[in-house]
């Protein structure tokens, strides 16, 4: 038994050995120059030294390369081509970069990275791995330039909707005062709401955030326009959202119902609750025996299919006013739906070939009483 | 009238008070339990990935016969977010088939959930796509938590009708960055 144990072991240890384990790792992730909060000094024209840290994460030596791509990838060189990491190594690795000096206003992404190196052609398919540090730089604009991300919360009605806007000075100039105006617009376009919020000065390469909020009991789907204004300049942004309530909507049933068959109906409904809602099902009359959905949640905002299976063994080919019942937390939904049931086919027959059928049969009997055989 | 035990006792309290004043001036202030220090706490930032599984043997294939690992034999890759970043992954490859270059519907990947559950989001890749030869994003905002930080990437090949016999070799090459 000791024996048994012993070769599962070594089996399992074997079996981890050939799949491998392969990490590799790079830090820090990102650098960022220029005009940003977080930002390094941009200088135009100067040739930067920089570094980052290469690491092997697992017990073996890891033979790696390293590369540069995107927009500078040419004026990024490394003191060496390639190295090999010791198991659990963490080298740190020097780079230097030639920052251009006409470089255009705005993101220039450049990748610094290590990947492993792998032997080729062994008869399979061999994956390696490599990481990637991202180095961005934001150049200055040359006046004023303001760099806006605008975003809204959904939300329970009666519960506050959060607007947060965040303004970043990309432009070489302080700005004295940054504004906000936000209007709100319902599912029509209609302003319901406009808030204002005071102005600030935002220095340059400075961010500041600015937020609000609302609150309506009007359930909906909303567009919020944001207006910036500063120094005299204006910029924009809209968002959408929503106001919910535990409510459902039945939006369409699909499938067709033949007669004298077991027809699978499909309902889509839709939650206009921000939480996943648990335990919906639905029943349909009016069409045969009541029939039952399968059971099923629907996630915040999402949309589902309900399944049933219409037994028309006994209905007659026709229209019927179905009306659908959603049951979900307590509550119920309804809506009369149509629904038609078509008449089965005749076995091994689809339409179109009996029209064919009797097209020729007509065909045939106009040819024989032409010959007077009829 | 006051005892010498108890001037005594007064003169110990005294000289104790000096004492511990004259510590106190000379620089060695009284501990109060509570020991000052300075905690050093490193927050990484790190874009690390590991390929839990590197490799994919189909074994032997005839032309027109195809195989892929998601009946899980044999096992997919999984590509396991190992840094303190989330991230998003790229992928290309080089060709498999020498009747059919990259991208070609013969090598074809997706991803999908691995054992412990969605940690992606929905910008990835989870239907059939051809492989690619130049660098695309495959997997977006991969999480970096310790519960739910993995992806599978299930391979499928199909042999074309007139490529020739012998072994046939891939690299697959992914790439992490910073989401």
């Amino acid at each position: 038994m000791k024996k048994l144990m012993l070769l599962v072991a070594f089996l399992c240890v074997f079996s981890f050995m050939v799949t491998g384990a392969y990490a590799i790792g790079i830090s820090p992730g990102r650098i960022e120059v220029g005009s940003c909060p977080t930002c390094k000094a941009y200088t135009p024209g100067d040739t930067v030294a920089e570094s980052f840290k290469a690491i092997n994460n697992e017990g073996r030596d890891l033979y790696v390369e390293f590369y540069a791509s995107g927009d500078l990838a040419s004026y990024v060189k490394f003191d060496a081509a390639s190295t090999t990491l010791s198991p659990g190594e963490i080298r740190p690795m020097a780079f230097r970069i030639t920052i251009p000096e006409n470089l255009t206003p705005g993101k220039h992404d450049t990748r610094v990275g290590l990947v492993e190196s792998l032997p080729g052609g062994s008869g399979m398919l061999a994956a390696r791995a490599g990481v990637e540090m991202q180095y961005w730089i934001y150049v200055p604009y040359p006046e004023k330039y303001i760099d806006i991300s605008f975003s809204a919360s959904s939300a329970k009605k009666g519960e506050p909707v959060t607007f947060t806007l965040g303004a970043t000075n990309m432009g070489v100039k302080d700005l004295s005062s940054v504004s906000i105006s936000i209007g709100i617009y319902d599912y029509d376009n209609n302003l319901v709401k406009t808030i204002e919020l005071a102005g600030k000065p935002i220095a340059s390469g400075k961010s500041d955030t600015f937020t609000a909020s609302w609150t309506t009991v009007n359930i909906g789907v909303y567009t919020a326009k944001a207006t910036i204004t500063y120094d005299g300049e204006t910029r924009e942004a809209s968002v959408g959202f929503k106001v919910g309530d535990l409510l459902l909507q039945i939006n369409d049933a699909y499938g067709s119902i033949v007669a004298e068959k077991i027809n699978k109906v499909v309902l889509e409904v839709e939650s206009m609750w921000p939480e996943k809602i648990d335990g919906v099902y639905a029943e349909l009359s009016g069409i045969g025996p009541v029939v039952k959905t399968d059971t099923i949640s629907i996630d915040g905002w999402g949309k589902a299919n309900l399944t049933a299976y219409v037994d028309a063994s006994d209905l007659k080919p026709g229209d019927y006013d179905v009306k659908v019942t959603v049951y979900y937390s307590g509550k119920t939904v309804e809506r009369v739906m149509k629904m038609s049931v078509v008449m089965a086919p005749i076995a091994g027959f689809d339409l179109t070939t009996i029209i064919i059928i009797i097209v020729i049969a007509l065909a045939v009997l106009l040819i024989l009483k032409k010959r007077n055989i009829i | 009238m006051v005892s010498d035990k108890t001037i005594g006792a007064l003169l110990c309290m005294l000289l104790l008070t000096v004492s511990i004043w004259t510590l106190a001036l000379l620089g060695n202030p009284i501990s109060t339990g509570k020991v000052p220090g300075t905690t050093v706490v490193n927050v990484v930032n790190q874009t690390s990935v590991m390929l839990t599984v590197s490799n994919i043997s189909f074994g032997s294939l005839r032309q027109g016969c195809s195989n892929d690992t998601i009946d899980m034999s044999p096992l997919p890759l999984v590509i396991e977010n190992t840094g303190s970043n989330k991230v998003n992954v790229t992928i290309n490859a080089t060709d498999l088939f020498s009747s059919a270059g990259n991208p070609t519907s013969y090598y074809r990947f997706l991803i999908a959930e691995a054992s412990e559950g969605l940690c992606y989001n929905g910008d990835t890749l989870t239907s059939w796509t051809d492989m690619p030869t130049d660098a695309a994003k495959i997997i977006a905002v991969l999480n970096n938590s310790d519960v739910c930080d993995s992806a599978y990437i299930h391979v499928n090949v199909t042999v074309p009708s007139d490529e020739p016999v012998g072994a046939k070799s891939s690299t697959i090459t992914f790439i992490a960055e910073q989401s």
